[in-house]
């Protein structure tokens, strides 16, 4: 008996070990994580996580939830990305997978960590670890620690992110309250510190997060999350905190989650000010597929103001019989506008006396955004960039003419067109280069407001070859997004023309881009200063300005080497049997170079196809006269022969 | 949406006026293009014109496709100065935004500043092609353009193209007052073109018969003026006063005797109003060394009134044209005729001294400044005899009156200072005297010629080089191309010499000049330079 319970003990010691050497030998299972295999340029969705707990509640998720989130992802395709990712598919250098989502958890907590450990590895899925790096010098083990992190590192399903040192911490401000370490300047020693000191502080507070990280990592971190999303223009922030803010960002990250306001980005968005969905500890799956959906970019036009789905509530409102209502103080973004540019809308609101009614278009964050402000005074057309409001048009209400209720707005590229009421058209109005993209939305002042009657188009951005833009006709020029005209020929001195300039000012007046193109090409006898005749006749200032990329009408890579030189990006126009040699070509540059690409309709596809994994969709445009469905993203090219010849 | 330019610029639209939130303004990484404008407009506000131009550049080099910015450009630019670049920015504006108003307001306006640029520079057909063209639009004040275009064409000649600049841009009755706004201002020349043109365009008053009759005898024209005569008193037969003594007038300078065709056979009685304006013409001749007719017009003063004080500058022309003989054939003649104490004893000097009777001269100089102290030409005369004796302490009492003068704002007293401190060899006063009257009369070749001779006698001849090199390249005068050639040829530059002096013989045959000339070849055979 007694030798059986020896050896029973003794089988269980085995059946110990085996099991801890099974555990511990058993290789942790490799994401599913293939870049190769990407080819999406239309952008990726952000989520974050403040943290996760046993049980959820408040802002955090448990642990069920996670899952149950993660599974729903996993289940409807999405495919999670690392920051690296964000900043070369921003970079125009590599694609994305189809429904790319970057998973963000806040804090550096150790049990959101131990949480989702596991359940990234049963999904093959990857996340971004995101560290207030004071916390991690802190006793116990509720966060992770320096040599937690050099572990973590390690991990495949991890990547890390900063949130800055102490920037999470409260500071003390005049008055005796406590305020906001990145934003406010810090009351110290019975006074308020200088410009210079908070400024100080503020980049040693980056600096100080990235020098931890990089030590425990062994490499830089790209990515920066700030904290509460607050980059400097929220009230109490001081005037100087946004700049101060993005300057650090820019020298110590490459890309930012800067705002919390929606979970698409696109492939034009700012690295350094992207957006993220916070995900509440009350959603289940399907609230949190809900609100990615929400965001999903629609390209298709918005006819009429249909039902609350169709848009996305900050306060409170709805949608109903034609009409968005919204309480005082609300906003209401459409659903899936945030890559929004070149777009016609118009609408009618109703605006109690004293009320005040807001849209915004290319909203890209409360720092960058276009509004139409309307108002007893009366409407004024505004810019918003960083922390200047700058009015560009102004119609002001008089007694014979109040404020009107209808409205049409139009933009294309950096020109905006507003007709209101019976008042003659304003524009074309400047936009700054910095207000692109972005929501469209609606925000009701100090008294409930009602919009009616809203429809927004996404205007067609077609590419026109031709040699006169101004003979095109009116709705071929609206149509028009980029011009190119046969300005020069590889056999002929680079001129540039009275005409071609007066032309160029037309195009561009309508926030048309102009690429003057060289025909005549390859040339391998042409002489090698034609790149600088080239220049030296557009260094006019208009043309300086304008004119920033060339046409070569075929791949010409000496050429196009010495425009390069000469400040010029380029776009070739290639048949499509060339396209593969050309994406294969090392004179192709894929951060900057437009094709265009021509032939059959079967070879074009095929070459876009190949050139879609290669280099972004909207770097690549198809040369056709006919009407064809078109690749989301692709740009159609047509050829008109009238016009007179510059 | 209707996006047209055309209704853009509507009142009730104010563009990028507003900065909300202008304490902001320096903070954000690039300035917005309506940021820029606006920043200019405010420095414009302050007449900070370098800082708005650098601003309206920047708003331009960001946005050239916008047309504000090239308009604060052009605006900025005229404001400056500099009308051939601020044209070229408001056409572009134009170009981007063919109905704003405010450009096509200032359009013309940049068009006349270019047009008095060329002009000044001397591209006569490209200053007349601005003017033309800015008179096609809307310009503020354009009959002042047309006014001014149109002298200066008449008194550059040729008159045909003066004339039809004056057809094209006046109606008859416009073109008849020009006449007589000119007249008015003894600007002979654009008077009668401007009457003449009238006249063929059917304004044929007797107030203008008149006007251009007298026009015409003054320039010595009497030849076209017997040939109208007939025609003109036929078309009127009622002369006002005033015409008839215009026209008595003109036929007595023109030496006519066919008054029986006057519709008033009995000269009128002489009015000082005329005789004035004949002083003030003969003057204007002198001045321009035109000898023959200010001796002519001064012939007729004496004849109208003996006792004008302007028998000194009688007498000059008449030594210029005749010699000393001359001057004392027209002073006894005159001398015999006037009643006015102070003239005859300043007459009886001025004769005195012709005859080397310097003493004398100055007596009865002193006797007619007793009568009437207050004749500056007597003053500056006996101020000259006095130096001729030697007496440079009483002629020191003379400029003592005229600086006396001069600090009670009598601007004429500069001139006969400047000259009597280069007499008396004071050279900076007469020198700051003389910088100060060419700056007051830039035109005028005579204060930069007698200002480069205070230089040259200072020893600064080098300046005096420059400055008489710089007038003689902006116009043709004997006078500056006579003291160059000196200079030249005192700086052993002989062919330069040579140049200034061939050009100088083409506008006046002078033994001065003809002496340089021979110099300067002899100097330039002889040594190369």
């Amino acid at each position: 008996m007694k030798r059986l319970f020896h050896l029973a003990q003794w089988a269980a010691l085995i059946a110990l070990v085996l099991f801890a050497w099974r555990s511990l030998m058993r290789p942790i299972p490799a994401p599913d994580y293939h870049p190769d295999e990407w080819s999406s340029w239309r952008g990726f969705y952000a989520l974050s996580y403040a943290g996760v707990t046993r049980k959820g509640g408040g802002d955090y998720v448990s642990t069920a939830q996670l899952a149950e989130h993660l599974h729903a992802l996993h289940e409807q395709g999405f495919k999670t990305i690392k920051p690296e990712d964000v900043e070369t598919f921003l970079q125009g250098r590599a694609p994305l997978p189809d429904r790319a989502v970057l998973l963000l958890f806040e804090g550096g907590r150790k049990d959101s960590y131990l949480a989702a450990t596991p359940l990234l590895r049963r999904f093959g899925q990857v996340a971004t670890m995101c560290v207030p790096t004071i916390l991690t010098r802190r006793w116990g083990s509720f966060y992770l620690r320096t040599s937690d992190l050099k572990r973590f590192a390690r991990q495949p399903h991890w990547s890390l992110a900063s949130m800055g040192h102490a920037a999470i911490l409260p500071i003390p401000v005049e008055g005796g309250a406590e305020g906001r370490f990145l934003v406010q300047r810090q009351w110290k020693k019975r006074q308020l510190e200088s410009l210079d000191a908070y400024r100080e502080r503020v980049e040693k507070d980056f600096a100080q997060a990235q020098a931890i990280l990089q030590h425990a990592t062994s490499r830089p971190i790209k990515l920066y999350l700030l904290p509460f999303a607050d980059a400097g223009t929220s009230p109490g922030s001081i005037p100087e905190a946004e700049e101060t803010i993005r300057a650090c960002i820019e020298a110590h990250h490459r890309v930012a989650f800067t705002r919390a306001d929606d979970a698409f980005n696109g492939p034009d968005s700012d690295p350094l000010q992207l957006t993220r969905l916070r995900v509440r500890g009350s959603w289940d799956a399907q609230r949190l597929l809900q609100g990615l959906a929400k965001c999903e970019p629609r390209p298709e036009p918005i006819a009429g103001i249909g039902d609350n789905s169709q848009w996305v509530y900050d306060g409170n409102g709805f949608a109903a019989t034609g009409s968005l209502n919204l309480a005082a103080g609300a906003r209401a973004w459409a659903r899936g506008s945030s890559d929004w540019s070149d777009l016609a809308l118009s609408f009618e609101v109703n605006r109690p006396a004293g009320g005040t009614a807001a849209l915004y278009v290319r909203y890209a964050g409360p720092s960058r955004y276009v509004r139409l402000w309307l108002d007893d005074a009366g409407l004024r057309i505004q810019e918003r960039l960083g922390s200047t409001m700058q009015t560009l048009a102004l119609q002001p209400a008089t007694a014979g003419s109040p404020t009107p209720s209808n409205v049409a707005l139009r933009t294309r590229g950096n020109r905006l067109w507003v007709q209101a009421g019976l008042a003659p058209p304003a524009g074309p109005l400047p936009l700054s280069r910095f207000t692109t993209r972005g929501r469209i939305g609606f925000e009701a002042g100090a008294t409930a407001i009602s919009v009616r009657a809203f429809s927004a188009t996404p205007l067609p951005s077609l590419v026109v070859l031709s040699q006169s833009f101004r003979s095109l006709d009116r709705a071929l020029q609206d149509a028009t997004a980029l011009w190119i005209p046969t300005w020069f020929h590889a056999d002929r001195a680079p001129e540039f023309t009275p005409n071609m300039r007066s032309e160029l000012l037309a195009a561009a007046a309508q926030g048309v881009q102009v690429i003057p193109r060289i025909a005549g090409l390859p040339r391998p006898d042409l002489d090698r200063s034609f790149a600088e005749h080239v220049a030296e006749s557009l260094s006019e200032i208009a043309a300086r300005t304008l004119i920033t990329r060339i046409a070569l009408s075929a791949p010409d890579f000496p050429l196009a080497e010495r425009l390069r030189q000469q400040g010029y990006s380029i776009l070739f126009e290639i048949q499509a049997k060339d396209a593969h040699a050309l994406l294969r070509s090392p004179h192709l540059e894929r951060e900057s170079d437009l094709l265009l690409i021509k032939g059959n309709a079967l070879a074009v596809g095929e070459a876009l196809a190949e050139a879609e994994r290669e280099i972004p969709t909207s770097r690549l445009i198809w040369k056709t006269n006919q009407e064809l469905a078109l690749p989301p993203g692709i740009r159609r090219a047509v050829q008109i022969e009238s016009g007179e010849p510059p | 949406m209707k996006h047209g330019l055309s209704r853009w610029m509507a009142p009730v639209w104010a563009l990028g006026l507003v900065c909300d939130v202008c304490a902001a303004r320096d903070r954000g990484a690039a300035l917005s293009v309506i940021e820029l404008i606006h920043r200019a407009r405010v420095e414009v506000g302050n007449t900070n014109l370098p800082a708005a131009r650098l601003l309206a550049e920047q708003a331009v080099a960001v946005d050239p496709a916008y047309a504000d910015t090239w308009k604060q450009l052009g605006r900025v630019l005229m404001l400056q100065g500099h009308p051939e670049e601020a044209l070229n920015a408001i056409d572009t504006a134009l170009e981007l935004r063919p109905d704003d108003r405010e450009l096509r307001r200032w359009r013309p306006g940049i068009l006349r500043d270019l047009g008095w640029s060329h002009w000044a520079r001397g591209e006569r057909d490209r200053a007349l092609a601005c003017f033309n063209e800015a008179l096609k639009g809307a310009l503020d004040n354009r009959e002042a353009l047309v006014r001014q275009v149109f002298a200066l064409l008449a008194e550059a000649g040729p008159r045909e193209e003066a004339a039809a600049f004056l057809k094209q841009w006046t109606d008859t009755q416009t073109q008849a007052e020009l006449g007589y706004f000119f007249f008015e201002r003894d600007r002979l020349v654009a008077a009668e073109i401007a009457f003449d043109t009238a006249l063929t365009s059917g304004a044929r008053s007797a107030s203008v018969f008149s006007r251009v009759a007298f026009l015409r005898a003054l320039r010595g024209a009497c030849e076209p003026l017997a040939r109208d005569l007939k025609s003109w008193l036929a078309d009127n037969e009622a002369f006002e006063r005033e015409e008839a003594e215009f026209l008595h007038e003109s036929l007595l300078l023109c030496a006519m005797r066919e008054s029986g065709e006057l519709p008033q056979r009995t000269a009128p009685e002489p009015t000082a109003a005329l005789t004035d304006r004949l002083e003030r013409l003969a003057r204007a001749r002198l001045a321009e060394r035109d000898y023959a007719q200010a001796y002519r017009l001064y012939a007729r003063i004496a004849a109208r009134d003996p006792n004008r004080r302007c028998y000194l500058r009688a007498a000059s022309a008449a030594t210029a044209l005749r010699g000393d003989a001359g001057a004392l054939e027209f002073l006894s003649a005159l001398a015999e005729r006037t009643r006015d104490p102070a003239t005859r004893a300043g007459i009886l000097g001025r004769l005195a001294r012709i005859r080397g009777e310097a003493d004398r001269a100055v007596a009865h100089y002193r006797e007619s400044l007793d009568a009437d102290p207050k004749q500056a030409d007597l003053r500056y005369e006996l101020f000259s005899t006095l130096i001729s004796l030697g007496r440079r302490d009483e002629a020191r009492d003379q400029l003592a009156w005229f600086i006396e003068r001069l600090k009670h704002g009598d601007s004429s007293a500069q001139t006969p200072l400047a000259e009597m401190w280069a007499t008396l060899e004071d050279y900076q006063g007469a020198l700051n005297m003389w910088t100060t009257l060419a700056k007051q009369y830039p035109s005028s070749a005579y204060y930069v010629v007698e200002r480069a001779r205070v230089l040259d006698r200072m020893g600064r001849s080098d300046e005096a080089r420059d400055s008489l090199m710089d007038l003689t390249r902006r116009s043709e005068d004997a006078q500056a191309l006579q003291l160059l050639a000196e200079i030249l040829l005192r700086q052993n530059r002989p062919l330069d010499a040579l140049d200034a002096v061939e050009r100088g013989l083409r506008i006046e045959w002078s033994p001065a000049l003809l002496r340089l000339r021979d110099q300067a070849l002899q100097r330039a055979t002889r040594a190369p330079e």
